[in-house]
């Protein structure tokens, strides 16, 4: 590859002393026009999506993440890490990653890209393996794939009606703390609807639905379960 | 005035004459060992093979107290050496690179790339670590994996009522239970290890064949609920040792104009542990005959068993095609099916011999064995995307997208109306098995014009409806309409802004699926209830000049649940956040910035507090209760860099900071009649607050050869109801609390002091 395959002909810029203007410049194009040039070549595998997804229809072009000629990252990106790069827009995604309770990615163990294809994806949410989010998340977490003899209805939903990949300061990056988050949907009589209080929690062996695992204590197998008894998700 | 201000803001828009893409933040990025920066680096002769990298061997120290797990969490910190190693060859031919990183640890990582001739190969192999807590105890013993007993004579004690096994009422917190006394330290960590490689072959210009296989493989343990009644709840380490294997396949066709491509990922999963069985800390012995109440009153069994994740495998084969269109315009379009399959032996009703009895049999005839011998649990599932894109001129584009997912659940349905309730007692309340299938129908169209040089405006409009089985609503549809603009491209400014609105609204509800369940008439699911939801979000970037940028985001979404006869459940839920940020770039000597966040979540959910019907409390409003859920978290980051400290020096620093405040307000007549009786005391908030810091200094003796010298420190403290520590002694883990026996997993404080001394060589 030479200047000329992403610039074109170069002859009048060159006699012309430099003139930036005699070849094709991406700074003075917009980003999804600049992306045109690009996808000629980068128009396969994890690419092929690009055009008409979600980042390109919001004006983000191939140069707002990457340099060709001055990267400060691996895979010419124009940050050091995907963090900062992606921070760059998703701020308040990334700042999850700062709490309690988080994925490994401020650890560098996973990346954004670990899960996000941010070039165009066929499943929801630029996820980059499977056509659902539970497909996406049990490529890792393969134990919770199932599928079970008896579902939990959410769960085969999408994982993350409870869970917030990103980071919460709750437990197992839940949505919501425990056992509130059960009681969102368990309105049902005894002791999913119970109060439960600091009144419980100093006095009372339903103490045990409030610490430690809450809900899971009993209700363990709460991805599903194989066990003929465990319909409640207890066994 | 606001007129004044949009017309500089498009004044400055139109001004602009060269183009700058948004700028990244340059945030350092957090807890990993920058890499050696030497001041000034050589530049190779132009065309001529390069090859560099880098050596950085050195020690580690580290210090912690409290929970010094959740310091270390994804790492392996432990005091010794460090290493990482890179190589990098770059020639007219090949490109080939390798890497180490903190070589014999728990976390260390081994990569290499290949790219050449006709294809390209990398390889793999990381190891992650999931470190729950050091300071965990346990009284089970794990024999083997997935078999914990519990020392004999303490049950039989504890049974005898002669000392105190499960704490059951306030009063027996004062007596250790006999179980602390025995309990043995117990690290719960567990080890990721995954070996990879993918390739690629090109048969031709056109053509690629390329393939992957990863095998990761799952050890340790984890803390896991095993309980045996209401007011016998356990938590025992679950043994955890499984393998992954996933292997991909694709050939790819491609032509300037479009491509075509065919795929296949199987994905094994096998565990190697098949069931758990623990014994009882409330007994010794079978409760004979058994106690129909035993469930709640811990009359149960002497031991239980419980069914472990299943092994399972999925198959999908995958078929996409790209094609462009003139002018400007694609369509793309991909199929795929799927397959999900769980066969594995099912285990017996329970491992009860009271109940396994032709007494309790003539009963309950289904308990004699199960239905089938094995799950045969199978969903099939069909994915179908097609898009399209068309940019006839450059002031307009319009972007089309359907989507059609069906999830076939396929899985036989169990008879499980009768089962035996915690290993405790038989009874014919349960049910059969549910088939969740969902298909999904989504469409959505957008049209984006580009109105100024560097502006697009974007309308569009989607719709997704979900047809599901076993669910109370049959149908929900989502509307939703979206306008953004983004002023991208510009020299001094950028904008992002965005606007969502969806309404759900359900169809199909069914009131018999509710109470089948228990549930209250009133109560709507959040996942399908008829909802509004209202979604704004808008980044502003200046960049006044070259060396300052500001930036400042705001995110705001609003959920509510309503719909005909909706009364229980979530009833709304809100998040607000904003960010702002500051760069400074005043000379090549030092760069140094700041980002503050503020985070807001608050939430709204709606109970009644009751017994089942006939009892009038299940419609007596009088028993409702509410909960408002808030929590604030602040997020502050500050960095230095300073890339010419000195002569020969480089220099970094960093501090991160997070805190939460996260409160639970109960109200409602339930709460007050609670109150009044003196019954009811407010959960205090849960609180934490995390700062770490980090530096890292750098000299280079001569161009190639250095030291570094890296600080880290972590500090996090939290208060948390849910963790409960012995009296006197904050942060060591109380196992013995209310109805229930644990390892003491919980939130706790930890402090973590980590530095090294690394000789640094770049060549």
């Amino acid at each position: 590859m030479g200047c000329e395959s992403c610039h074109g002909p170069g002859k009048a810029h060159v006699d012309a002393g430099g003139d930036p203007s005699l070849i094709v410049n991406f700074k003075t194009m917009r980003p999804q026009e600049a992306s045109t040039y690009c996808v000629t070549c980068h128009d396969r595998g994890t690419h092929a999506l690009w055009t008409g997804s979600q980042h390109d229809q919001r004006n983000v072009g191939c140069i707002t993440c990457h340099s060709v000629h001055d990267p400060k990252g691996d895979h010419q990106l124009k940050a050091a890490s995907q963090m900062q790069l992606c921070a760059t827009c998703h701020q308040p995604i990334v700042n999850k990653e700062q709490r309690y309770h988080h994925m490994p990615v401020r650890e560098g163990a996973l990346t954004c890209a670990s899960c996000h294809n941010t070039h165009g994806s066929q499943n929801v949410r630029l996820l980059r393996v499977g056509t659902t989010v539970d497909e996406s998340c049990t490529s890792c977490h393969a134990e919770k794939r199932g599928p079970y003899l008896w579902e939990h209805a959410p769960v085969a939903n999408a994982c993350i009606t409870c869970h917030d990949p990103h980071g919460t300061n709750n437990d197992r990056m839940l949505v919501a703390k425990l056992p509130f988050l059960c009681q969102r949907c368990h309105v049902t009589s005894r002791h999913p609807p119970t109060v439960y209080e600091g009144f419980l929690l100093n006095n009372s062996t339903n103490a045990n639905k409030i610490v430690g695992r809450s809900c899971t204590v009993c209700h363990q197998q709460i991805h599903g379960s194989n066990a003929p008894s465990g319909q409640f998700f207890l066994r | 005035m606001r007129p004044q201000i949009a017309f500089a803001v498009i004044a400055v828009l139109l001004v602009a004459q060269a183009a700058h893409a948004q700028r990244p933040s340059l945030q350092p990025p957090p807890e990993l060992v920058p890499e050696p920066r030497p001041p000034a680096a050589e530049a190779p002769p132009a065309g001529a093979p390069v090859t560099f990298g880098t050596i950085d061997l050195g020690f580690r120290g580290t210090t912690t107290s409290g929970n010094a797990a959740a310091y270390e969490r994804y790492r392996d910190l432990r005091t010794g050496s460090w290493s990482r190693l890179t190589f990098d060859k770059t020639t007219d031919r090949y490109l080939f690179d390798a890497a180490a990183q903190n070589i014999g640890y728990r976390d260390q990582r081994f990569g290499a790339d290949y790219m050449g001739g006709k294809g390209w190969l990398t390889g793999a192999f990381e190891s992650i670590p999931l470190n729950y807590s050091n300071l965990t105890t346990t009284p089970w013993v794990e024999q083997t994996p997935g078999q914990l007993t519990l020392d004999v004579a303490a049950r039989q004690l504890v049974q005898a009522g002669a000392v105190v096994g499960v704490p059951q009422n306030a009063a027996q917190l004062n007596t250790p239970s006999i179980y602390r006394a025995i309990a043995n330290p117990l690290v719960l960590e567990s080890l990721r290890q995954t070996g990879a490689f993918t390739g690629a072959y090109e048969f031709s210009r056109n053509l690629t064949l390329d393939g992957g296989f990863a095998s990761t493989k799952r050890e340790g343990h984890q803390p896991w609920g095993a309980s045996f009644a209401f007011n016998v709840a356990n938590e025992v380490p679950l043994a955890i040792n499984s393998r992954t294997n996933d292997a991909t396949a694709g050939l790819e066709w491609t032509r300037p104009r479009g491509m075509f491509r065919v795929g296949w990922w199987g994905s094994f999963y096998d565990n190697h542990i098949n069931e758990l069985v623990w014994d009882n800390a409330f007994r010794s012995t079978d409760t004979s005959p058994f106690d129909p109440n035993g469930y709640s009153n811990g009359n149960g069994p002497a031991r239980g068993r419980m069914a472990v994740p299943p092994d399972n495998m999925l198959n999908a084969v995958n078929a996409f095609g790209m094609y462009k269109l003139q002018p400007r315009s694609v369509v793309n379009g991909a199929v795929t099916f799927t397959r999900m399959t769980s066969n594995d032996p099912l285990i017996p009703w329970t491992i009860n011999p009271v109940i396994q009895t032709p007494a309790v049999f003539a009963a309950f005839p289904n308990l004699v064995a199960p239905p089938r011998a094995t799950a045969e649990a199978k969903v099939d599932g069909l994915n179908a995307v097609l898009n399209f894109t068309a940019r006839p001129t450059r002031l307009m584009g319009v972007t089309a997208r359907y989507r059609y997912n069906n999830h076939d659940n396929k899985t036989p349905l169990f008879n499980g109306t009768q089962y035996v309730r915690f290993d405790a007692v038989p009874v014919a309340t349960g049910g059969f098995s549910e088939q969740f299938d969902i298909v999904d129908n989504f469409a959505d169209v957008n049209v984006n014009f580009n109105v100024l040089r560097y502006t697009t405006l974007r309308v569009g409009y989607g719709f997704d409806s979900f047809d599901r089985a076993g669910r109370s609503f049959s149908n929900m549809t989502d509307h939703t309409i979206r306008t953004s603009i983004d002023t991208v491209g510009n020299q001094w400014v950028t904008i992002r802004a965005l606007y969502e609105f969806t309404d759900r609204t359900g169809s199909g509800f069914s009131e018999d699926a509710l109470e089948d369940g228990g549930s209250q008439p009133g109560l709507r699911f959040y996942d399908e209830a008829d909802r509004t939801r209202h979604r704004g979000t808008l980044l502003f970037d200046v960049t006044p000049m070259d060396t300052v940028d500001v930036t400042f985001s705001l995110a705001t979404g609003s959920d509510t649940y309503g719909g005909p006869g909706h009364e229980f459940g979530l009833l709304d839920s809100n998040i607000q956040t904003y960010n702002i940020g500051i760069n400074f770039y005043p000379s090549n000597v030092v760069n140094f910035g700041a980002n503050y966040g503020r985070d807001h979540f608050d939430s709204n959910q709606k109970s009644r507090n009751a017994n089942p019907p006939p009892d009038p409390q299940f419609s007596d409003p009088s028993r409702d209760w509410m909960l408002k859920n808030t929590e604030n978290v602040n997020n502050f980051n500050l960095y230095a860099d300073l890339p010419k400290l000195a002569r020969k020096t480089t220099a970094r620093v960093t501090y991160d900071l997070s805190n939460s405040d996260n409160a639970f307000a109960h109200s409602g007549p339930r709460i007050l009649s609670l109150a009044a009786a003196g019954q009811f005391i407010p959960l205090p908030n849960v609180t934490n607050s995390w700062h770490r810091l980090a530096g890292d200094v750098q000299y280079f003796f001569v161009p190639r050869i250095g030291v570094g010298v890296d600080y880290w420190y972590e500090r996090f403290n939290v208060r948390d109801f849910n963790t409960i520590d012995i009296p006197g002694q904050p942060g060591t883990p109380r196992i013995d609390y209310l109805g229930e026996i644990s390892t003491g997993y919980g939130n706790r404080p930890y402090r973590g002091h980590t530095a090294f001394v690394r000789l640094l060589y770049v060549y």
